[in-house]
This record gives C-alpha cells, structure tokens and sequence, in this order.
C-alpha cells in the first residue's frame, strides 16, 4: 500500500486570551475590594485596642472549628479546580466535567459552612457595643460569600460550555479564567482566616 | 449570547494576511431595537458620550448652585439641602460625567486604534452602559427624594431620606464604570493586530489602558467604603461608619488629591495623539512618553489615602513625596511634545489649543497638589485663626477628610480632563458622528474652558488660605461670586460642545477617513463612520505609526497638497 505524505497542517492561529485576562482584571478588582475592608478592620482594630477598649465585644466568641472547615474546603477546591484546567489541558474531557462538578460541590460545601458559622457567632449587628467589630464582620464574610457565589456562576457557566464542547487543549480559555478567579477567592479566603479568624 | 461570549471572529484581530477570515453577515436590527440591542462599539461609545455630556451639564448647573449657595444672603439651595447639592455635584461631575465622557471616547475610539473589529466582550459593553444609566438615575432619584449620601441632621431633627436608595444607585454607577473598563482593557491587550506589540500601541489606548487599571484597582475600594458606610447605617447603630455625618468623608479621598488625578489619565493620551496630529511628526521617544504616562497612572493611585481612617495622613511623607512628584511625568511629556513639535510642522488646530489648555490646567492643579502639602499654608482644614465667617462653611461643606482646597483641586483637575474630553470629541468627531465638528467652536470652548477652570477651582484654594489670613472674610461674597461664574461657565462650555456636535452631524458633508490629513494610527484608515465591523483588510502592522508610513511625511507637503 502507497503511503502518502500529507502537507502538514497549519499551525494553530495564536488565540488571544480574552477571558483570561479580563478575568485577571476581575481578579485584581475584587482583590482590591476585600484587601480595603481588611485594611479598615486592622486600622480600627489597632486603634480601638490603643484605645484600651475590647475589640470583640464581650459574650461574643470567634470559633475556630468551622473557619477551619471553611480553609480547607476552600484549600480542597484550589485542588479540584486545577485538575479541571490540566484536565482539558489534556483533552481529558471525563476528569474536566468530573473536577468542575466537584468545585461546585465544595463551593455548595463552603456557602453551606458559612452559613453555620453566622448561627455560631450569634453577633447582634444592631448592638452599639458590637460596633464597627459586627459591621467589618458581616461585611467581610459576607461579600465574600457573594464573591464564592459569582464564581460558582462562572465554573458553572464555563461548565456548561465544557460539556458542549467548546474547550479543548487548544482552547481552555475558559476554564482557565474561572480558575483564576476561583484561586483569587481562595486566597482572599485565606486573608480573611488570618485576619478576622486567627488574629481576630 | 452571553455576557462572556468573545465569538471567534470578534475576538481576533481584524483581518491580516495570516489570519484570513469572512466576515459576519447577519443582519444588524434597526431603530430602537438597534439601540437597545446593540453590541456595536460605536453605538455603545456615542450612548456613553450622549448621556456623559446631559449629567455633564445637570451636574455643572448643580456645581453652581452650590457655589452660590456660599454667597451671604442666598437662600437657594437653603441649609437644609446645600450639602446634597454639594456632594451630588462631586459625585456627578467624577462619575456621571468626566470618567463615563472617556469611557465613551474610548469605546469607539480604541477598538478602531488598535484595528480590532469591536470591544472585547460586546454584550457586557452594552450592559456596562445600561447598568450605570439606571445607576446614575437611581442616585439622582435618591438626592431629588430629599436623600443621599452623608448630611447632617436636620433643624427638625429628622434626616436625608433614601439614603440606602443614594448608596444602590453609586454602586451600581461604580460596578459599571468597572465593567466599561475591564472591555476597554481586554480590548486594548488582546484585540491588537498582528505586528502591533505593546510598544506599537497608540498613545491614547496606552493611557486608557494605564486609566483603567487605575480605576479597576482603587474603585473596588469605593465600593467597600460604601458597603461598611451602608452596612452600619442599616444596622440603626451606626456608631462608628454609618452616621450620616461620617458618610460623605469616607469616601471624599476619591474626590482629593492623589485619586482625583487617576481620572484626567486619558487626558495625556489624547495630547499625545494631537501633537502627533497637528505636528505632523512622528513622536520621538515613545517608550519614555509611555513611561511617563505608567507613571502618572502609579503616582495618582490614592485608595491608600484616605484621611478618615488616618488623620495624620497629610503630614505623611509619603502623601508629601507623592504630591510633589505627582506632576514630573507630565513635565517629561511636555519635553516628548515639544521635542515633536520642533521636528515637525506644527499648524494648530481647535482641538490643539483646547489639549494644550488642558496640560496647563493639570499642571495648576499639580501646583495646588504641592501647595497643600506645604505646612506653613495651612491648607488642611480649621485653625485656630479660621475667621468665624469661613468656619461656619467648614463645618458645613468642607470637612477634615475634603477641606476647601481639595474642594478647589477637584475642580481644577475635572476641568483640565473636560477640557481634554472636549478636545478628544472636536478630534474624532469625524469617528464619532460621521462628521466633522466645526474648528470655530472648538476655539470657543478653549476659550471658555480656560475661563472656566481658572475661575471655578482657584478660588475654592483661596478660601484654604483663609486659615491663615482672617482678612478673607471680607472677600467670601467675591470669591464665591467667581467660582459660581466659573461654574456656570463650564455648564456653558457643555451646552456649547453639544451644539457643535450636533451641528456637525446634522451637516450634509461626509467626513474624510483622515479629515485631518495627517493622521498616524489606524482609526484614520476606515471609513468616517466606520462601517460594519470597522475594517475590511489590515496589514501587518510594522511601526506604532502604520498610516503616517502609508501615506509619508506629511510635514514635507506644500500648503496646495495639505488643502
């Protein structure tokens, strides 16, 4: 049998990397957003404690156990996530859907979590004497529970473009922003867990 | 589609020989359809540039009202209402009008400059503009229901209504001046053609892509002031973040210097492009203009500085490093433009003189930077020899976090960036419109911007230096009688720029590609207006000046040629 040589195939055209660099300003800006509400919650911290007055409003206790729970669910995901994106790196489409499915169950797990956490916390926000620590509180954790939300959204949309077929080795654009904003969550996560959560 | 959807075609550059493609075909809706849902990034830029230049001229009619509200025996807008119309003036003169006039600029600016087909992610383009629209009414309805953001109690003891409503319609305002900036960018870094490295890349989509990282960097943090100053209000504590009193100074730093600078940005970039223009020579030393201009971007980033959390914030030497080397880059950009202007052959044009105006006016507000930072001027706020007359308005409009002459650089370096928008629109009008705006009423608008920024923001600072001159108290009627004209003069200066616009598209004469003649980056080598898609066929870009080598020097054409 005749073997022919055929021409060799046109290198694949240079893709600009839309999402993933719009992603990155997405990333950059929420970053942004959490580290200015941890500079206040230090700045008013340090000054409340100059002060000589308690920071953590008395009867109020800050667990451990479940802030725990939440960085390593979120630690688990930063795992999950990345074996999506050498997933579809690889054209290993069953291990991308299967890494993206779990992501989402562990983002379920961490709003899950959260939620808890509130009930164990008990700060009644309306309680001057609670004031500005309940406020930076609740507005930390919980912008970052909306943030968690978003990217949910994203790896659920990307997902869904997955399973259509639209990412592959030679474009994982997708995959790859919902990581990089996945990853930026996380690490705001671990911020949080140092500052409000382990330093309170 | 969706709000990620980069479609294959649009997201490549336009076509080259090494990327060929076809080009879409479907059908684009027409009429209101065709307004309301359209992802054309001509359509969504003039959308921005139309509703930018209304809030633009209701925010400067409130700018005056507030400047003559200081004037003794006014008794409009009234004690109880003067701080609303104060604070929405500010708002609206940064958010309503300055930062969303240059996001329109450049969404149907950029994308033709760096030969892209469309804005990067079309559709969330689109929902940018819609979403600040509703914010910016939102906000409006919330300071027009007697609300908005900080105050002060009332003489009955009662406060602002729809405070919570105020602080909806600024963050979605915020959230959708973001988005507008992530498209813009993404636009500007990925979209290029090939041949066109970061090095090639026009001077104005080089200062939009240094603006709007600034913006995406430090107005997440706007967003986090509101949402703890919100947060606490509702909590009916409100002890600490939340008191209406407190509100507005929490977010003043946006308003001060260094922030304030992050938006006049475009404004270097757009003077890069008309000395280029009306010199008719290539701009030496770009890597250094493009440094100047990272620069500017670096210096100007003030989320950092916010005076309410720490009160000794401007005796900082950090703050004072960064006031004093603040306007260097500038300085250096003037050397890049004269430097293009002796090789050249300069012939000014409208749009020139307004850029040039600008740059001035940046450069007194880098001199009224410097000066607030110079102790002995006491510039920061109340002292002990502040007459009774000026401190009555401390305590009112101008606070510890904005004192009067942080009041007086907003308004001199709003300005200077109008000035620059203006310019921008006299200059690409014929991208914009389809037609060329008149040269006359661009000199017109030079002169009545100069006035204006002269006259409205001065003398604010000279109401700082009344902490140490008591004498002043004589002249508040007379100070205040100049910046209420040199307000109303800016409103003026909007009116007159619509006028021109439109004048200019209503006329029958189709603009030229290059109207000028002279024009060196891609946009001039489409049609005015660009069609569909903005350009059949690009080559390889192979300079940062790609129609000044098609066409050749054109500083060595005779006057007959020019014409």
């Amino acid at each position: 049998m005749a073997l022919s040589l055929a021409s060799a195939p046109p290198a694949p055209v240079a893709r600009p990397r839309v999402l993933v660099v719009a992603s990155a300003f997405v990333s950059v800006g929420t970053a942004m957003y959490f580290l200015s509400l941890l500079g206040v919650y230090l700045t008013l911290r340090s000054q409340t404690l100059r002060g000589g007055n308690l920071w953590i409003p008395q009867g109020v206790q800050v667990p451990l156990t479940q802030p725990n729970m939440l960085m390593v669910t979120l630690l688990m995901s930063v795992v999950t996530m990345q074996w999506a994106v050498w997933a579809i790196n690889n054209d290993d489409r069953t291990n991308a859907y299967f890494a993206l499915g779990a992501t989402l169950f562990l983002g379920f797990a961490y709003i899950n979590m959260a939620a808890y956490l509130y009930t164990v916390l008990g700060i009644d926000i309306s309680q001057v004497a609670a004031q500005p620590f309940a406020v930076l509180v609740y507005a930390i954790t919980g912008s970052h529970v909306v943030a968690v939300i978003a990217a949910m959204v994203f790896v659920a949309l990307m997902a869904v473009r997955a399973l259509g077929g639209q990412y592959t080795s030679r474009q994982h654009d997708g995959i790859s922003a919902a990581a990089l904003f996945w990853h930026t969550n996380v690490f705001v996560f671990f911020l949080i867990y140092l500052i409000v959560y382990i330093t309170k | 589609m969706a709000l990620t959807d980069n479609s294959v075609v649009d997201a490549l550059p336009a076509e080259s020989e090494s990327v060929p493609r076809e080009l879409p075909t479907q059908a684009e809706p027409t009429g209101l359809a065709g307004v309301v849902g359209t992802a054309d990034h001509k359509v969504i830029g003039r959308m921005w540039i139309a509703f930018s230049l209304i809030f633009g001229l209701a925010t400067f009619v409130a700018a005056t009202i507030s400047a003559a509200g200081q004037l003794s025996g006014a008794t409009f807008p009234g004690a109880q209402n003067e701080f609303q119309v104060f604070t929405i003036a500010r708002i609206g003169m940064v958010f309503l009008f300055l930062v969303p006039l240059f996001i329109g600029i450049a969404t149907v600016v950029c994308p033709l400059q760096v030969g892209a087909r469309t804005v990067a992610f079309p559709r969330a383009a689109a929902a940018a503009f819609w979403a600040w629209l509703v914010g910016a009414v939102v906000l409006i309805t919330a300071y027009a229901s007697d609300g908005g953001i900080g105050g002060k109690l009332n003489p009955d003891g009662s406060v602002n209504k729809a405070i919570d409503l105020a602080f909806v319609g600024f963050g979605m305002v915020i959230l959708a001046v973001l988005l507008a900036s992530v498209c813009i960018a993404t636009t500007i870094i990925t979209l290029r053609p090939p041949g066109m490295d970061f090095f090639r890349v026009p001077l104005f989509s080089w200062s939009m892509v240094i603006a709007t990282s600034a913006w995406v960097l430090t107005l997440p943090v706007v967003l986090g002031n509101l949402v703890l100053a919100d947060l606490d209000y509702r909590s009916a504590a409100g002890a600490t973040l939340g008191q209406q009193l407190v509100q507005w100074q929490q977010i003043a730093w946006v308003f001060g210097q260094p922030q304030i600078f992050a938006f006049a940005i475009p404004a270097l970039g757009i003077m890069c492009e008309l000395v280029a223009t009306f010199s008719k020579a290539r701009q030496p030393q770009r890597g250094a203009l493009m440094g100047a201009i990272g620069a500017f971007g670096l210096f100007s980033l003030g989320a950092w500085a916010q005076a309410f959390f720490y009160n000794d914030l401007y005796n900082q030497i950090v703050f004072i490093a960064l006031s004093i080397v603040l306007g260097l880059p500038i300085l250096v950009l003037a050397g890049g433009w004269v430097t293009a202007v002796r090789q050249g052959a300069l012939r000014p044009g409208g749009p020139f003189l307004l850029g040039v105006v600008s740059i001035l006016m940046l450069l007194l507000g880098w001199v009224g930077a410097i000066a607030f930072v110079i102790k002995p001027f006491q510039l920061h706020g109340l002292s002990a020899d502040t007459p009774r007359n000026l401190a009555s308005f401390t305590k009112t409009l101008w606070t510890p976090t904005y004192p009067a002459a942080q009041v007086g650089l907003t308004g001199i370096v709003v300005l200077a960036a109008t000035a620059a928008a203006f310019a921008a629109l006299f200059y690409w009008s014929a991208k914009i419109t389809g037609r060329s705006a008149s040269q006359g009423w661009a000199l017109l608008v030079t002169l009545v911007m100069l006035l204006a920024t002269v006259m409205y923001g001065p003398p604010f600072i000279a109401f700082g230096f009344g902490n140490k001159s008591p004498d002043i108290d004589g002249s508040i009627d007379t100070i205040s009688t100049i910046s209420t004209i040199g307000a109303g003069l800016a409103a003026v200066a909007v009116v007159i720029v619509v006028l021109a616009l439109l004048n200019g598209a209503l006329s029958r004469k189709r603009a030229a590609d290059d109207p000028w003649g002279s024009g060196q980056t891609l946009e001039w080598l489409t049609a005015s207006p660009p069609r569909q898609g903005n350009f059949a066929h690009l080559d390889e870009v192979s300079s940062a000046e790609p129609v000044y080598d098609l066409r050749g020097d054109p500083s060595t054409e005779t006057d007959e040629e020019a014409s």
